[in-house]
């Protein structure tokens, strides 16, 4: 139980890290994927609501602490509601679907950027609403898509534990 | 396997959470000193890895951008010794002029980027997110960087520091949306302010001023003066003001469009930053204004 919660926590530093230095050089139309949201959605899909909507929150707060542009909490506050409502769809499936992973991705990073945006231009930081964001919106979860394959393998890793029930 | 997973719905940790963040959102936009030091502590913790993680990634980043842009940098190449020379020939007609604009500075004891010792400091990253014009410095307030302290590279304005920790800082750039610097025209002095605009790296220019003729600043045509319009590749410079943000005379950018319809009030003028702000390594923080002796 502890090993995991060590990993849950080295994982999202790790996250944190390779986001702010390798996939900076990676943009693609200057967007870059949100891996802790991605990481989110997978422990959501995994555990459901009430775990993804903490482990979202404090996925977001550690990605909070390297921004400079907007409040702490904003991203914490996408993180946890996107885990939330990503956990509750989870409880609505029936049957596990194969390689689901992108299209949960996907959708998790419209969800998560939408929140982040629409709170963001409540709370008055500097132009939030603008096409421009909007677009960084829907092609940093087209990028989330992309590397939701790996991001989820390395997220079932760190939250495996046998002997442990669901929950966090 | 079908599953059926069923949790139930804990709504009340939801509300604690939302109420926390809300919570957070609201005391860190009204500038808490707790949050910021809790922000600069995570940063200078982190900082020793993502040095190594950055130090490991950047030859596979240069190798694959070496293949890449080989041809690009084939060109760029032609063009630089090309326009090296221009400027050569080009710096030792201007060395005249320039030692009487010296001789003038000093007599009314203006500050000049010159007079601003500074601080060499490496691109170690950018900011997390998606909607920040940010990079972040290796150098923090134990090398004497601090919040406001404006930052250049060899060949102009990059930004200004905003955050700075113990190890580190973070810098936002002259393109981030909110960030006006008072400048002025290199061929008619008139005095404007940049607007940059979201996800745009051309940088909208308005100005305080109008042109000698007391009129807004046509565009020049054929034969115009250059000292009664504005050029396309005319530079813009920071402005001289009293008590400024930015050191005077520091090439923010070059005018790069001019476009004004027949029933548009002013004209819309573009100006991309000299400096490529999105290929950093090095840049260098100014002590500006410099601490006087007492």
């Amino acid at each position: 139980m502890v090993l995991r919660r060590v990993r849950l926590v080295l994982l999202v530093v790790t996250l944190v890290i390779l986001e702010n230095t390798v996939f900076r050089h990676l943009r693609v139309f200057d967007a870059i994927p949100s891996l802790c949201l991605v990481a989110t959605i997978a422990i959501a899909y995994e555990e459901g609501p009430q775990t993804g909507a903490i482990f979202g929150f404090i996925s977001g707060l550690a990605t909070d602490m390297l921004l400079s542009g907007t409040p702490v909490g904003l991203s914490a506050l996408a993180f946890a509601l996107t885990g939330y409502i990503m956990g509750v769809f989870q409880g609505g499936l029936v049957r596990e679907v194969r390689g689901i992973s992108p299209l949960l991705a996907a959708a998790g990073g419209l969800l998560g950027g939408t929140i982040f945006l629409v709170v963001g231009g409540i709370v008055g930081v500097d132009g939030f609403f603008t096409v421009t964001r909007v677009r960084i919106v829907i092609v940093a979860a087209l990028y989330d898509a992309l590397i939701a394959g790996a991001v989820f393998r390395f997220t079932r890793w760190a939250n495996h534990d046998p002997d442990r029930a669901r929950g966090w | 396997m079908v599953v059926y997973r069923r949790e139930g719905r804990h709504r009340s940790v939801l509300l604690v959470i939302i109420i926390s963040s809300l919570l957070l959102v609201t005391i860190d936009s009204r500038g808490n000193g707790v949050l910021s030091s809790f922000r600069s502590g995570f940063r200078d913790a982190i900082a020793p890895v993502r040095n190594v993680v950055e130090d490991v990634f950047n030859p596979v980043r240069n190798l694959a951008g070496g293949i890449t842009d080989y041809g690009d940098i084939k060109d760029q190449n032609a063009d630089l010794k090309r326009r090296l020379a221009a400027l050569e020939g080009k710096l030792s007609r201007e060395r005249a002029v320039g030692s009487k604009v010296g001789e003038l500075e000093r007599l009314l004891d203006l500050p000049t980027a010159e007079d601003a010792t500074g601080i060499a400091a490496r691109v170690v990253g950018t900011a997390a997110g998606n909607f920040e014009r940010t990079v972040e410095i290796n150098k923090g307030t134990s090398s004497g960087v601090f919040v406001g302290q404006p930052v250049v590279s060899g060949n102009g304005l990059v930004g200004r520091v905003t955050t700075a920790s113990s190890t580190t800082a973070t810098v936002t750039l002259v393109d981030a949306a909110g960030f006006g610097i008072g400048v002025r025209l290199e061929n008619t002095n008139v005095r404007g302010l940049t607007e940059p605009r979201t996800g745009e790296r051309d940088i909208l220019l308005k100005f305080l001023d109008n042109g000698p003729s007391g009129n807004p600043l046509p565009k020049c045509s054929e034969g115009d003066s250059p000292d009664t319009c504005i050029t396309i590749g005319e530079f813009v410079f920071t402005a001289a003001v009293e008590d400024a943000a930015f050191p005077p005379d520091i090439a923010v950018g070059k005018v790069v469009r001019f476009s004004k319809g027949a029933t548009d009030l002013e004209a819309t003028i573009s100006v991309r930053p000299v400096v490529n702000l999105d290929d950093l390594t090095y840049v260098k923080v100014l002590r500006w204004p410099e601490p006087k002796a007492t």
